[in-house]
């Protein structure tokens, strides 16, 4: 390299940080004036989408509200979202970004533990409260700033095997469960309270995640002869365990978690008739249509939640004003009963809901709905 | 009994699929001689041609495969003429011909991303209708059969065509030494072009294949590759047959491991055969 070309590289490296100075300076709001940021990760891209596809409306209805009124004291509400694409870089690329850069008040999200266990200890470490919808257990004891309006899945996995034992009446389940966050939560879970009531499960089986070639652990199930097959899976491997299971004879019925709720999964013929658990919130028909004519969506089961989660920030920073400390305390203590997704939204000490409820879903012609035994 | 029969089985379906990954990949190597990962992305891309005309457009199965096949040559010839020719003709090394084809890898996959969005798609209707065969107590599809007769006929297709024809002797050459076989009258660019169309086309059947058989994603391009090289170089680089027998052996170990560990094992099982084979019989399963 030439003393010229070296000046040029110096002049360009130089140009960049400037820019990259002027950029984080100008783009921090200083406290007091302008938009209060409240920062969304969640999966825009990838299998995950359907999620964030739902939970968008419900912030943008919500935001559209508070602005309309007059903001917080004010002060209008500016979302900023993030795809962090159900993936721990994602999670953690979208939580540097939100708050380093654009320096939010708050975050909603992540919907998906994988990347809410990269991204919340970055929410922790910087101060920034937030609100998840990810499920996995130990989620909430990252830290004191984290709180969850989803139910967490040990009592997900303690309701399946509630409702597999008792209700369906089986009492022999092999396990085929996802190596994640969420997967191995619901696995243990499931596992501790269907061998305390008295089943036996006869295999368990981890895989890791996006594998479609399942038909090995299968047929290790079909000898193990359970009565029925626990899959908390994400729907790509979902979709190859049916297929597979019915190509190999296996007549066990196939029971899911609540990753199951997404077209990519309802929608293949080879999944109609699984069973699968979610979280149970309301979804009022008053709701449903204000999102439809607002944001021309179709409200699912996390848009109101989506919506809950930005309306108790609004609530909480009406209370509290915009300061981290204050904000977690306020969060500590609330008792939101404004709330379209649940009658009462309150966090015990770890930060999870006080009340949370579970029902099991159907796969039935492309979609999913209430189950009836 | 009927467990071990479904393994043979699960081991046989999987081995088809790989033998077709390694035997396009195992034609481009011997001629291009370099590690062609943007082989990879012609699978996917196939894949998603076929999805987009079976799927999307309705149209039958043998037309969606065709068109995927016909698509995942095209675009194996087109990125040859357009980014290894240019690289070969400036004498570039194998290193850079190897990270020119990472970057086709990540060009292709990024696009079918955007194109079709990185969900999960399966290229199927309804599997309740789909036949299911039953040998000695194991369950086959008749999916699964098409793409077995299917990976065997193409096999000895090739073997025919590299052992009889103009073409097959002139890939030979190439194979032996480029220089020489140019001396003698071979034209090896044109060679070369077709080998890519063959050779992309073969790894977009493998594509197709798979997303018939267990569904495709837009990254799923890598570990279809990493498959095939693993089974192309058990098998011995270069030879038909020894890919073929390399990825059955590969599929055949797979599962056998997979009965007796978890089956989160099962690549980490694929890359310590690699690893023995690569130490104590780097010239593949067949003798020289």
């Amino acid at each position: 390299m030439n003393t010229k070309s070296k000046a040029v590289v110096g002049i360009v490296a130089v140009l960049l940080l400037i820019a990259g100075w002027w950029i984080l300076g100008v783009q921090g709001t200083p406290e007091g004036k302008g938009p209060i940021k409240i920062g969304a990760s969640l999966p825009l891209t990838g299998e995950a989408a359907s999620y964030g596809e739902m939970t968008k409306p419900g912030i943008d209805l919500a935001v559209r509200e508070i602005n309309d009124s007059g903001g917080i004291e004010g002060r209008p509400i500016e979302i900023v979202y993030e795809d962090d694409k159900c993936s721990s870089e994602g999670g953690s690329s979208a939580f540097n970004k939100l708050v380093a850069v654009d320096k939010v008040a708050a975050v909603i999200g992540p919907v998906c533990s994988v990347a809410a266990s990269a991204a919340l200890p970055i929410a922790q470490k910087s101060g920034v409260p937030t609100l998840i919808i990810a499920s996995a257990p130990g989620l909430t004891k990252i830290g004191d700033y984290i709180f969850r309006v989803y139910p967490s899945d040990s009592l997900q996995g303690k309701f399946a095997a509630e409702y597999v034992f008792n209700t369906l009446g089986k009492h022999a389940v092999a396990i085929l469960y996802v190596k994640n966050d969420w997967g191995e939560g619901l696995k243990d879970t499931f596992n501790r309270r269907f061998t305390e009531l008295g089943g036996t499960v006869t295999l368990s089986e981890g895989i890791v995640q996006g594998r479609t070639d399942v038909r090995t652990e299968l047929t290790k199930i079909k000898a193990s002869s359970p009565q029925l097959i626990y899959i908390p899976l994400q729907p790509d491997s979902g979709v190859a365990v049916a297929k597979q299971a019915k190509a190999l004879g296996i007549n066990a019925p196939l029971f899911g978690g609540d990753f199951f709720d997404t077209k990519e999964f309802t929608t293949p013929s080879e999944t109609a008739g699984i069973l699968f658990t979610i979280g149970k919130f309301n979804n009022p028909e008053e709701f449903k249509a204000r999102i439809k004519s607002e944001t021309g969506a179709d409200s699912a089961i996390l848009t109101p939640l989506g919506y809950d989660a930005l309306k108790v920030f609004a609530y909480v920073i009406g209370e509290a004003g915009i300061d981290p400390q204050a904000m977690q305390r306020e969060l500590s203590d609330l008792s939101y009963t404004d709330g379209e997704s649940q009658p009462l939204i309150s966090f015990d000490k770890d930060g999870d809901l006080e009340a949370a409820q579970f029902e099991v879903r159907v796969v039935k012609s492309g979609k999913s709905e209430p189950f009836e035994k | 009994m009927d467990i071990a029969a479904q393994l043979i089985l699960n081991a046989i379906i999987a081995g088809a699929i790989y033998s077709l990954l390694a035997l396009g990949f195992n034609l481009l190597y011997s001629t291009a001689r370099f590690f062609d990962l943007g082989y990879g992305a012609m699978s996917v891309a196939g894949a998603y041609v076929a999805y987009t005309f079976y799927n999307l457009l309705d149209l039958s199965v043998p037309i969606a495969v065709l068109a995927g096949v016909l698509a995942a040559g095209t675009l194996g010839f087109v990125v040859e003429k357009l980014v290894y020719r240019p690289l070969r003709a400036r004498k570039a090394t194998h290193t850079v011909l190897l990270i020119a084809s990472l970057g086709v890898l990540i060009v292709i996959q990024a696009v079918i991303s955007i194109i079709f969005s990185s969900q999960f798609k399966i290229l199927s209707k309804d599997v309740n209708l789909e036949p299911v065969f039953n040998v000695f107590g194991g369950a086959i599809t008749q999916t699964q059969v098409i793409i077995l007769v299917a990976a065997l006929l193409i096999m000895v297709a090739l073997a025919l065509t590299l052992k009889y024809t103009l073409f097959g002797k002139a890939v030979n050459a190439i194979a032996d030494d480029e220089e020489v076989a140019r001396v003698v009258g071979v034209n090896s660019e044109r060679v070369i072009g077709v080998v890519f169309f063959v050779g992309s086309a073969i790894g977009g059947a493998a594509g197709i294949a798979t997303a018939f058989d267990s569904g495709i994603y837009p990254t799923i391009g890598l570990p279809l590759l990493l498959n095939g090289v693993i089974a192309f170089i058990v098998g011995g680089v270069g030879n038909v047959y020894g890919a073929v027998l390399g990825a059955f052996a590969l599929a055949i170990t797979e599962n056998a491991a997979a009965w007796f560990l978890p089956g989160e094992w099962k690549f980490a099982i694929a890359f310590l055969v690699l690893i023995i084979f690569l130490i104590f019989r780097p010239q593949g399963i067949l003798p020289k």
